[in-house]
């Protein structure tokens, strides 16, 4: 199995350094901003505006999201190690070694735990950070965000990895999966958009309060989701007939 | 685990898809050898490998390994076992070095001083990326994974097909060298029948998912041969005693598989030694019996 974590992470490290690449000129460009509010030319037009301190509040809540964000969207996009898996027939020459599909599976998962916790401490990082720059303490709505992502991040992953084995192409994997979230956030957006065309302020803040209900259960969540994930990869590894079939499928056409 | 006689022994195998059914086949790779796995392609020599090591599941038959079922006892198996395939399967961002880590972790046997040392021999760079190999070297990169973790049993499937004869000559040797153990066995699968003829101690033909034959090379080298002749002479062999003749303008070229009755009962006729290469052909066209 040590030899399957090397693997992931030879082939998964560019993936790593382009987050962390994408968070560092992110937070660069978030502070700079924050900066010019607080000192800089933005301080007169903020100053200026009907409602500085919810203009303040907004462009803490996006300083600190956007990067956790980028975070949380890279760390799942290593799915896209399994294209490359199947294009260059390692999964035919795993078979051939005593590598189980359950390590396999497990590797992955292993792999979809540790990217998500980084992203969630690299967040909790971000936001301490601002926090500090804005002088507020860390609010529980802010700590629901952030752990929420977690295990919806862990879900996702899970999701692509089982979806781009199932359907060997990550392409059709994000979409499908793109049209799932789509599907199941569309009410929210909805909703979002009736309250605008009301009058009302748009406000997140019902949704962010029970995210922030439900903390302690986030983590078993994810190990729920991610034990969850082991078994759809492992069930998806074990159709080893459907790769021998497409293959030669492939090859006729060719 | 050294106490077997067979390296693979393979009895009814059976797998069917649409349009194309592997039959009943039955063989043994005897323990110390190389077995030549003959066929054209679409054959069902891929699909044969591919249920040895339990890619595909069989409809009908066992396989054994070592002695053991090759399902039930699968891992420590393929401990010992190394399949080389005609295409790299490893990410061509890889390194060697990088290999050698990965591959440390999969085997437990893996010998790093040894694939170093094939390296070396290959004279294949430890950082280069494999993206950046020739054909040829990722071959020989390939084979020195395979050798570096002291299987028992190398399984070839179509390894050196696309291979200059140069590369194919070297890796052959070290096949030969890899024999110098008896506890060592080899299954090639090739159509490449001249690089068999050198090193293959016994030779298994399929065709269309059926066995045509199975045996020791030089008995089937031995037991065949052609008889050239007019087509009047041709008239006068009976049908039950050749595999199938090629009727050319000139006259028949018939394959005989009892050469030695066929010596005494046509005295008169030419009759030369044949190749693996003949023999496939021969074999391939015997439904037809008469071809051209």
């Amino acid at each position: 199995m040590k030899g399957l974590i090397f693997r992931e992470l030879y082939l998964t490290r560019k993936t790593y350094i382009s987050a962390l690449v994408t968070y560092a000129l992110i937070m660069i460009l978030c502070v700079l901003l924050n900066l010019s509010c607080s000192f800089g030319n933005l301080k007169d037009i903020i100053a200026a505006a009907d409602a500085p301190a919810s203009m303040l509040n907004t462009l803490f809540y996006v300083s600190v999201i956007t990067p956790s964000a980028v975070l949380y969207i890279m760390s799942a996009a290593n799915f896209e190690l399994v294209d490359k898996d199947v294009a260059s027939k390692w999964l035919t020459f795993q078979y051939s070694t005593p590598v189980s599909e359950k390590k396999y599976a497990f590797v992955k998962v292993l792999i979809i735990f540790f990217s998500v916790a980084m992203a969630f401490i690299l967040s909790l990082a971000t936001a301490a950070l601002f926090c500090g720059l804005y002088g507020r303490s860390l609010e529980r709505e802010l700590l629901g965000i952030i752990t929420v992502l977690a295990p919806v991040t862990a879900l996702l992953a899970a999701a692509l990895i089982t979806l781009t084995l199932l359907l060997r192409s990550s392409t059709s994997a994000s979409i499908t999966v793109l049209a799932v979230v789509l599907a199941i956030c569309y009410p929210f957006f909805m909703k979002l958009i009736i309250m605008s065309d009301n009058g009302t302020e748009i406000s997140l803040m019902p949704y962010l309060s029970k995210a922030a209900d439900f903390i302690p259960a986030y983590p078993v969540l994810m190990l729920i989701i991610l034990a969850l994930g082991q078994l759809c990869i492992m069930a998806v590894l074990n159709r080893r007939e459907n790769y021998r079939i497409r293959s030669k499928k492939e090859a006729a056409k060719k | 685990m050294n106490d077997y006689e067979n390296a693979i022994e393979i009895s009814g195998l059976t797998k069917r898809y649409d349009g194309f059914t592997l039959d009943n086949v039955s063989f043994n790779v005897p323990k110390g050898s190389i077995m030549g796995f003959i066929g054209q392609n679409g054959s069902g020599k891929t699909t044969t490998i591919k249920a040895i090591l339990n890619i595909i599941k069989s409809d009908g038959g066992n396989i054994n390994i070592f002695g053991m079922d090759h399902i039930e006892h699968e891992y420590e198996v393929k401990e010992n076992i190394s399949a080389v395939f005609d295409e790299l399967p490893f990410h061509d961002s890889l390194s060697a070095k990088q290999l050698e880590i990965i591959m440390g972790g999969i085997y437990k046997n893996w010998d790093n001083a040894k694939f170093k040392e094939y390296l070396e021999r290959f004279c294949l760079p430890e950082k280069k990326p494999f993206g950046k190999f020739s054909k040829g070297m990722k071959m020989k990169l390939q084979i020195a994974a395979a050798l570096s973790h002291n299987a028992r049993l190398l399984i070839m499937d179509e390894a050196t097909t696309g291979l200059d004869p140069v590369v194919r000559s070297e890796i052959l040797d070290i096949f030969l060298e890899y024999l110098q153990d008896e506890n060592n066995s080899i299954l090639m699968s090739s159509h490449i029948t001249s690089d068999l003829e050198k090193v293959a101690d016994s030779v298994t033909f399929i065709d269309k998912g059926r066995l045509l034959i199975s045996g020791y090379k030089d008995d089937i080298l031995e037991n065949h041969g052609v008889i050239k002749c007019t087509k009047s002479d041709y008239k006068n062999i009976d049908k039950e005693d050749y595999v199938s003749a090629r009727l050319t303008d000139f006259g028949a070229e018939v394959m005989v598989s009892d050469k030695a009755l066929c010596r005494r009962k046509y005295s008169g006729l030419v009759l030369d030694n044949t190749t693996l290469d003949e023999i496939m052909v021969y074999y391939v066209n015997a439904p037809k019996k008469e071809w051209s």
